[in-house]
């Protein structure tokens, strides 16, 4: 009586501008790559698809620009899923007191997480400047001057220099999560181990760790979507070059969707999709396991 | 016990291992200050001293040659419009999926949770918004944009509407309140905190979105951060130009993160917690 009566107030119309949305613009696209990425659709032959079969999976394994791409997106999403949270975790352990100068430190790690990547990006281009940029002139000017280096457009090191700038600006969150996470754990477990005489490290390492898995798993999942879909931080220096030695899969379907290649750039697409999802729920089932309740 | 002795020198140590960390991010931001007000060839050197005359001209140069207003206009437009819509969307959403026993509500409750996951696909979406003629419409991005936030929003709100007892609902019936009032009247405002949190997480992301209007619209809809990105491309000799028009595109968040920095942390961090 009282579900059948209250079902007015809890209606299904309610989730359905929300669903409808998200059905024509995320469900129907997703589902619609399974079939684009078969064929030759192109902005040249627009409104004339056909299946072409697996042509586009066989040239787009065959392209050594497209496995340098996944190498990339690998390296790029692992380097900044550890040096993130090894960094804001550190950095939190340093800054979670509250006190002003914390607070100054924490507004300032924080504040590029309001600023467009791509608006870092070009700031980046400018500290890394082979000749004049302030990276090279700092290195310089404490004697390190062996140690400058043109770090876009060396191939050997440009992807590690387009790592440290999504390092530089999403460590701050990742601090501010494992601050919240910090200030959750009480103050007994850390009075009971120094009575038993447990050093600060080890104190660290056997309660502050395990006690603040869940947020490290919440980080580290964030990381991993976001450095498999990074784009902004490759268009905005190096576009890919030189020489495609920098190209991710955000870049190469980009590139390949500016070509007209429609139906090419849907496989990207579906393999990129295939890889975050992968990657994702097999990280998810793992770091499941290891979270810990006290 | 520590001796004094220690405990200075480790206080030393504390202050200038973290002031020397937070000139990481103070010098760039430095650099593009000071830069943005010399001329093009003292800002082309990209040194952190102090300009040799002020130029605040450069600021009135890149007003007129980067079409600052409109991108600012577009961006507003876009980040306002997607937001309102998320926020009434989600809201409404989560309050039927978090509050009905049906099954089927719940369904769609994972399905919008799966686009946390699932990363969007571009192209087929450029061929839905061209198939309902909203290639290169104000419309067609507000609509993808906030799409695309609707899976941390209603997470967020399902979470929460759990939170707030039922019973405040049976009084608003018994107070003959229709479906629609129950929830705008009573419940809405109630979500405050939430709403406040995912207003900030999802501006903040439509403003510096860069891929929505990259792939679906031209240059005359474009927000900020791309036209900054076209500008420089084409003013590659006068960083001073450049950086102002860097400056001026921060500007507005920049703003709101000094008035309101306790909100915006909590608020783009606390979907993360509470996941």
């Amino acid at each position: 009586m009282r579900s059948r009566s209250m079902s007015r107030y809890y209606s299904a119309w309610f989730v359905m501008p929300a669903f409808i949305l998200f059905l024509v613009f995320f469900i129907l696209p997703n589902i619609a790559s399974f079939v684009l990425g078969f064929t030759d659709w192109s902005l040249f032959y627009f409104d004339d698809i056909r299946f072409n079969g697996l042509d586009n999976f066989e040239r787009l394994f065959t392209e050594a620009n497209f496995l340098t791409a996944i190498k990339n997106t690998f390296y790029f999403a692992i380097l900044t899923v550890i040096v993130k949270n090894v960094l804001g975790f550190l950095l939190a352990l340093l800054v979670h007191k509250p006190s002003r100068y914390n607070n100054y430190l924490r507004s300032v790690i924080f504040l590029p997480i309001t600023i467009s990547s791509i608006v870092v990006a070009i700031v980046f281009v400018a500290i890394y400047n082979p000749s004049n940029g302030i990276l090279n002139e700092g290195l310089r000017a404490v004697g390190l001057g062996g140690l400058a280096n043109d770090w876009l457009f060396d191939p050997k090191i440009a992807m590690t220099s387009i790592s440290f700038m999504e390092v530089w600006q999403w460590t701050g969150f990742n601090m501010c999560i494992f601050i919240a996470g910090l200030q959750s754990i009480s103050k007994e477990y850390y009075e009971a181990a120094s009575i038993d005489g447990a050093s600060k490290f080890k104190q660290t390492l056997h309660i502050t760790l395990p006690l603040l898995m869940q947020s490290i798993n919440i980080t580290v999942i964030f990381s991993i979507i976001s450095g498999l879909k990074v784009f902004a931080q490759v268009y905005g220096t190096t576009n890919g070059g030189p020489a495609d030695a920098t190209q991710v899969l955000g870049t190469f379907l980009y590139k390949s969707f500016g070509q007209g290649y429609l139906g090419y750039s849907s496989a990207v697409g579906l393999v990129t999709t295939a890889i975050i999802m992968i990657l994702t729920l097999g990280i998810l089932a793992f770091l499941r396991k290891r979270e810990v309740e006290y | 016990m520590e001796t004094t002795w220690k405990k200075t020198s480790r206080k030393t140590f504390y202050y200038l291992a973290t002031f020397l960390f937070s000139l990481v991010y103070i010098v760039p931001m430095w650099m593009v200050v000071v830069n943005s007000l010399k001329d093009a060839k003292e800002a082309n050197l990209f040194g952190i001293s102090l300009p040799a005359s002020l130029k605040f001209v450069n600021y009135r140069t890149v007003f007129e040659s980067a079409n600052v207003g409109r991108a600012f206009a577009n961006g507003l437009i876009l980040s306002v419009g997607s937001v309102v819509l998320i926020l009434v969307l989600a809201s409404l959403a989560s309050f039927a999926i978090a509050r009905s026993r049906r099954r089927s509500l719940q369904i769609y409750y994972y399905i919008f949770i799966v686009g946390l996951i699932v990363p969007v696909a571009f192209i087929p979406t450029y061929l839905v918004l061209d198939k309902l003629y909203l290639l290169n419409t104000y419309t067609g991005l507000v609509l993808v944009s906030a799409t695309f936030g609707l899976p941390m929003s209603i997470f967020l709100y399902a979470g929460f509407i759990r939170t707030i007892p039922s019973e405040l609902d049976e009084a608003g019936i018994i107070d003959g309140c229709r479906p629609l009032a129950l929830f705008f009247r009573i419940i809405f405002p109630l979500l405050k905190p939430v709403t406040m949190t995912l207003l900030i997480f999802n501006f903040v992301g439509s403003w510096n979105d860069i891929q929505i209007p990259l792939f679906f619209a031209n240059g005359d809809k474009w927000g900020l951060p791309l036209t900054v990105y076209n500008f420089y491309g084409s003013y590659l000799q006068s960083w001073n130009l450049i950086f102002a028009d860097i400056l001026l595109t921060v500007f507005p968040l920049l703003l709101l993160y000094i008035l309101a920095q306790r909100h915006i942390i909590s608020g783009m961090t606390a979907g993360a917690v509470k996941g």
